[in-house]
């Protein structure tokens, strides 16, 4: 290769050499990688309406409560849907060391598939979750959860299920189930209660207990709605601001460009976010790291601009704050994080306020806050919203040179944001930062 | 209909998104390849784009950005992955050469070991805008779009980093002629 070469055109021919096709796994892959994909916050509206949507659903689990007491196993009107003994009596428990009687508060979890499961929507296998809470056993699929009501029946460890789901839902997913299908299922324990497993006795609806049948890996986490990262181990960390945001100019001196902090136990760094979340909280709703926000347009189109006549200063920021219709502010108070001098303010959305936009998803209760300070024509997000009973600690550090930061420490709601606060703020105070 | 099935997944209907990078997939696949030059890491940083998208959607206000989104967020993406190359030790897998060569084929395998650890050597803003010019035939202007940088930002950094390319297949050059079988 010399300096004679004409690089453009090797490397037009060079680019061009190299497979262009994804495995044939990877869209599969990716697809359950979604699938099991925690709705957890980033930054920002979406996280906001994930949280709410979350909530929603399982506001909508909790309202409809049908205990199946009367639950009878021998579905003898039904055929026997997955080729297994209609018996009501099971005579094994299948896993390797079960327990006899399983403890129903046991089973309430997040539980991941050892191996893979047919999918009923694609037709191939790929690994599969469900919650089970106080009455529901929620498979997570593709097009939404598939809810079936359960029982555990003494001295059995006898799973009972009832297909909760509408028929609507069922057929977009293409199950080949009716509501209030029932099936039954052997339940074991593993002694150390990280597996558990399942086996059918009979099932009307062949997907679910397709899905169902086999051995199940408890969620980690105690939340099964966690992004369940790996904790940080108590004590002090270091962390890389990640800059990838074409907004930010990473580069420039007057940015920072990484920040340590010192956690106790149960604290994570979100991957690939400038945040930290508690496991545990949930919809790990913790501490985020926001570099050079501008006040957001509140114009009732809700257009993804600036505020007009906002300056961009800590201190004009903070003020707006305590203006901004559908905001309720605390006064701005005096605060130094990491040698920055800054203002503290909490915030939430007033319970009367209503905004509906567009791509809100029918989400009401919004205020829009931050944007890029940096403005980019196609900028495609907001940076920060409140949302229903969002409540959120605001610090705005002046990093000098007109830019700032934006720490804020934000829960779903007031009551575990109060506790999220407490727990948070030693953290907030123990930030320092590396240009 | 691309419309529709963003404002689906949009409103989270997963089955519209699976759709909509079923389309994409092979196209992006190649692009995350080509940037970070790695099979297994390719489709790491891919689907970390994929993923991403899917929790961010909801804040996309205009559906007809979400091509030149999605881009930008899978650029992001291997740009995060190749950085991480230099971090860590790393299991190269140079990737397999399996299409057929085109008929004007001028590239000699020394030339394509050349370029390739060439490419390595350049940093990973660098290597993306060079994919995407010649691989994509994104002009200026796109390419701006998707790296989120000016205009004349692109025109110097290709043309730095065609020097650059160009500088280090002559020291690889200079190395062979100096380590060379006499």
């Amino acid at each position: 290769m010399t300096r004679d070469h004409d690089i453009e055109r090797v490397l037009n021919q060079w680019f061009a050499e190299s497979p262009t096709q994804m495995p044939g796994r990877f869209l599969d892959d990716t697809l359950d990688r979604i699938d099991r994909a925690p709705q957890r916050r980033l930054a920002g509206l979406r996280p906001r309406l994930l949280a709410m949507n979350t909530n929603q659903r399982f506001a909508a689990a909790a309202a409809v409560v049908l205990l199946i007491a009367g639950v009878g196993f021998a579905v003898v009107s039904r055929t026997p849907a997955v080729g297994v003994n209609p018996s009501p009596t099971p005579t094994a428990v299948p896993s390797a060391s079960p327990r006899a009687i399983v403890d129903p508060a046991l089973l309430r979890s997040k539980w991941t598939s050892v191996g893979v499961r047919m999918d009923p929507i694609f037709l191939n296998p790929h690994q599969i979750d469900f919650v089970i809470d106080s009455t529901t056993l929620s498979i997570d699929q593709f097009k939404g959860p598939v809810d079936s009501t359960w029982s555990l029946a003494e001295p059995y460890s006898l799973l009972s299920l009832r297909m909760r789901s509408t028929q609507t839902s069922l057929t977009s997913g293409h199950w080949d189930c009716q509501p209030d299908q029932d099936g039954s299922y052997i339940v074991g324990l593993s002694s150390d209660g990280r597996t558990l497993t399942l086996t059918p006795v009979t099932d009307a609806c062949r997907s679910r207990a397709t899905i169902l049948a086999g051995d199940w890996t408890r969620w980690p986490c105690p939340n099964p709605l966690s992004t369940c990262q790996t904790e940080l181990s108590p004590g002090r960390h270091v962390s890389s601001f990640m800059n990838m945001d074409p907004n930010v100019p990473a580069t420039s001196s007057t940015f920072l460009t990484g920040y340590s902090y010192s956690v106790p136990v149960g604290w994570s760094q979100l991957e690939s976010q400038n945040a930290l979340g508690r496991p545990n909280d949930p919809g790990t709703m913790a501490v985020t790291l926001t570099l050079d926000v501008a006040p957001h347009s509140q114009a009732p189109d809700c257009p993804d601009a600036k505020e007009p006549g906002v300056p961009t200063t800590v201190a004009a920021m903070a003020q707006w704050l305590t203006r901004v219709p559908g905001l309720v502010a605390t006064t701005p108070t005096p605060i130094n994080i990491g040698g920055y001098d800054g203002l503290m303010l909490d915030v939430s959305v007033a319970p009367t306020w209503r905004l509906t936009c567009q791509f809100t998803s029918g989400a009401e209760r919004i205020v829009f806050t931050f944007t890029d300070r940096v403005p980019v024509a196609d900028s495609p997000f907001v940076r920060d919203t409140l949302l229903g009973d969002a409540h959120s600690r605001y610090i705005l550090l002046d990093l000098g040179g007109g830019h700032n930061l934006l720490i804020e420490v934000g829960a779903p709601d007031k009551a575990s944001w109060e506790d999220l606060v407490q727990a948070a703020m030693p953290i907030v105070n123990s930030f320092q930062f590396t240009r | 209909m691309d419309r529709d099935l963003v404002e689906a997944a949009r409103n989270r209907d997963r089955g519209a998104y699976a759709d909509l990078i079923r389309i994409r997939g092979d196209r992006l696949y190649a692009l995350a390849q080509r940037i970070v030059r790695d099979v297994d890491r390719a489709e790491d940083a891919l689907q970390e784009a994929l993923v991403t998208a899917w929790r961010d959607l909801p804040g996309l206000r205009d559906p007809d950005r979400f091509d030149a989104w999605l881009h930008r967020l899978v650029v992001r993406a291997c740009l995060v992955e190749a950085k991480r190359e230099r971090r860590r030790i790393s299991n190269v897998h140079v990737l397999p050469i399996d299409v057929v060569a085109p008929v004007d084929d001028f590239l000699s395998v020394a030339d394509r070991d050349q370029l390739e650890r060439g490419f390595r050597r350049l940093p990973p803003e660098q290597r993306a805008l060079l994919v995407l010019h010649h691989f994509e035939g994104r002009d200026l202007a796109e390419i701006a779009e998707i790296l989120g940088i000016p205009g004349g930002t692109v025109r110097s950094r290709l043309h730095h980093a065609h020097r650059a390319m160009r500088a280090a297949l002559d020291a690889d050059s200079r190395v062979i002629a100096i380590g060379g079988p006499a």
